[in-house]
């Protein structure tokens, strides 16, 4: 089979990339799932879409909205699709039950396989391995889609969004939340889902806090949770035995890159992600990535606009029109700068940047400078910037034509 | 609140979560720190009356799923969550629906409504779900 653009994964950043090149060549889109929407379906909270609709939808009407803009479009949506594997000449071999193994060849690629939760094995928590634990995206897949409750008296594990989002859900749905426990100092979870879906319900968040013992032989019985130090060893004598039928892991989320590795992509260790440049264009050429697979994403409007982008210039290789003079400036995080996205400027179309950075540590008043050889190029002041919350900051088109060496991003008081 | 006393609220109308600082002096208030609207229409609101958006699914007959995801159509009190959540839990609708369309009337006696968030098909295959 051959088109022009394929798009693997149909979560908000493959429905947004595939419109967006489908304005221009033939696209064909490949879900596994059963359904269009990607996590969205499952999140039926409201607080999607503020920046692009300037109103709050819930999970499913944003989906909805791009799933009947696509259902318009003249995308070959393919679901229950399986990408097995890419090769850097945008070659795909994907499976599905009606074809079986099938093999594509397009012109440009576009990443969005979104990303998955960490389980219990890459924290590794200790004691037996009763049922009854969960990562809390199954747990909210559960309940919301299928109507099972997975458990009476719950405790939670890390206060990343999917945790603090089911520690209200769990509780509307006649449930017991005992209390969310998390390793670090502060929050995982946006601010505002600590505020409306913890303190509206009085649930206890503890922060500094583990899960060090499991027991329960086929039913989960209970955990032991205990303080911990700067150094996050549990501390002695802290221990405390939480009776409980359900334990709900929300300890992070990691992008899905086995396509990606498989074929050579070069990687970002910081993200998880590839390595891309503003637009959204991997190391290897005519492939593109885009939403939860470059990095964690916590605003689903950041992904879609991300994702046209993609779209737009997957598009544009797909034309021929995308042959470039890369210039592969490195875009480098720098003081209090865990990360930032693109890492990478090619100077090939001349377009306004988003870059978005997360810091390591929190703090008040900060400039945000964004330089290169020592010269200033932007420079942007925020009240305060956390971990949890990516930071965004617009590099003005023709500001790249200038630049010559290594861009620096630092975040200084 | 008393006169003369700062407060500050964290925004929860969108995820940046904006901390706004509320400041007063007598009768008039100044709100600082919020980078919308938005904000300062959910600091007002929260010092008079709280409310949110409720969000829940109800079972639905012969659809494709056996939830249906649903939202009030406008923000009710805080404290009538958790009632009416278990109110909308004994309510079933049939398939199809469509994104947008009332599915529950005067929830909680409110007076406001409940519009699903999603378009779920009539299935034509025979799987039984537990919403039929
Ligand atoms: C619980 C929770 C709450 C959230 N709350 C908010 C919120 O309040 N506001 C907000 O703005 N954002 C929120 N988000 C974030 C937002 O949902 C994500 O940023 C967004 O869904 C990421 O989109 P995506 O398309 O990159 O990934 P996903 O939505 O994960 O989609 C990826 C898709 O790719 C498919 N796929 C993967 N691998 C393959 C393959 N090999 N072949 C074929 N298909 C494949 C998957 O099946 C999936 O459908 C929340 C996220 C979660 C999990
Ligand atoms: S003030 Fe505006 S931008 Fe800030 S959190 Fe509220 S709605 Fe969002």
């Amino acid at each position: 089979m051959k088109t022009d653009v394929v798009v693997i994964g149909g979560g908000p950043a493959g429905l947004a990339a595939a419109l967006k090149a489908s304005e221009r060549v033939e696209v064909m889109l490949l879900e596994r799932g059963e359904e269009l929407g990607g996590i969205l379906p499952q999140c039926i909270h409201h607080g999607f879409g503020n920046f692009i609709f300037q109103k709050m939808l819930t999970g499913p009407e944003y989906a909805q909205h791009y799933v009947d803009l696509v259902k318009q479009s003249s995308i070959d949506v393919r679901t229950e699709t399986m990408v097995l594997s890419l090769d850097g000449n945008c070659r795909i071999m994907a499976t599905n039950p009606r074809e079986g193994l099938v093999e594509i060849e397009a012109k440009a690629v576009v990443l969005a396989m979104g990303c998955r939760e960490r389980t219990r094995n890459q924290i590794l928590l200790p004691g037996t391995r009763p049922a009854g634990i969960y990562t809390a995206g199954t747990a909210q897949r559960l309940i919301n889609m299928d109507g099972l409750m997975p458990g009476k008296r719950v405790v939670i594990l890390g206060s990343g969004d999917v945790g603090l989002i089911m520690a209200r859900r769990f509780t509307l749905e006649g449930a017991e939340v005992e209390g969310v426990y998390e390793l670090m100092p502060f929050p995982g979870g946006l601010t505002r889902n600590v505020v409306q879906c913890l303190h509206d319900y009085d649930i206890p968040l503890h922060l500094s806090h583990t899960v060090v013992d499991i027991r329960g032989q086929r039913r989960l019985e209970g955990v032991v949770v205990a303080r911990v130090d700067e150094s996050f060893t549990p501390v002695a004598g802290t221990e405390r035995f939480i009776p409980c039928d359900c334990l709900i892991l929300a300890v992070g989320l990691i992008p899905e890159n086995e396509l990606t590795r498989g074929c050579g992509i070069e990687m970002d260790g910081r993200t998880g992600g590839p390595v891309v440049d503003e637009c959204m264009e991997t190391s290897v050429s005519g492939i593109f990535a885009c939403g939860n697979v470059v990095h964690v994403h916590d605003v689903v409007d950041d992904v879609s606009l991300s994702a046209e982008r993609a779209g737009m210039c997957a598009a544009r290789h797909a034309e021929g029109n995308g042959e470039k003079v890369r210039r592969n400036i490195p875009l480098l995080p720098g003081e209090n700068v865990r990360y930032v996205v693109p890492q990478r400027l090619s100077g090939a179309e001349s377009m306004p940047i988003t870059l978005y950075l997360r810091v390591m540590d929190a703090a008040e008043n900060v400039n945000i400078t964004v330089s290169s050889g020592g010269a200033l190029i932007v420079e942007k002041k925020e009240r305060v910037v956390r971990p949890p919350e990516m930071v965004k900051v617009e590099l003005p088109a023709e500001s790249v034509k200038n630049i010559a060496g290594e861009v620096r991003v630092d975040v200084r008081k | 609140m008393s006169e003369n006393e700062n407060r500050t609220f964290i925004c929860i109308q969108c995820p940046v979560g904006c901390t706004v600082l509320v400041e007063r002096a007598g009768d008039a208030v100044r709100l600082s720190g919020n980078q919308c609207k938005r904000g300062e229409e959910y600091v007002m609101q929260e010092l008079a009356n709280p409310t949110r958006v409720l969000t829940t699914t109800i079972w639905i007959r012969h659809g494709t799923h056996p939830l249906l995801p649903v939202r009030s159509r406008e923000e009710i009190r805080k404290e009538l969550m958790k009632a009416c959540v278990r109110e909308l839990s004994r309510v079933h609708v049939e398939a199809p629906v469509k994104c947008g369309e009332v599915v529950h009337k005067n929830v909680g006696g409110t007076g406001i409504d409940v519009v699903a968030t999603r378009s779920i098909e009539r299935r034509n295959h025979e799987k039984i779900h537990p919403g039929d």
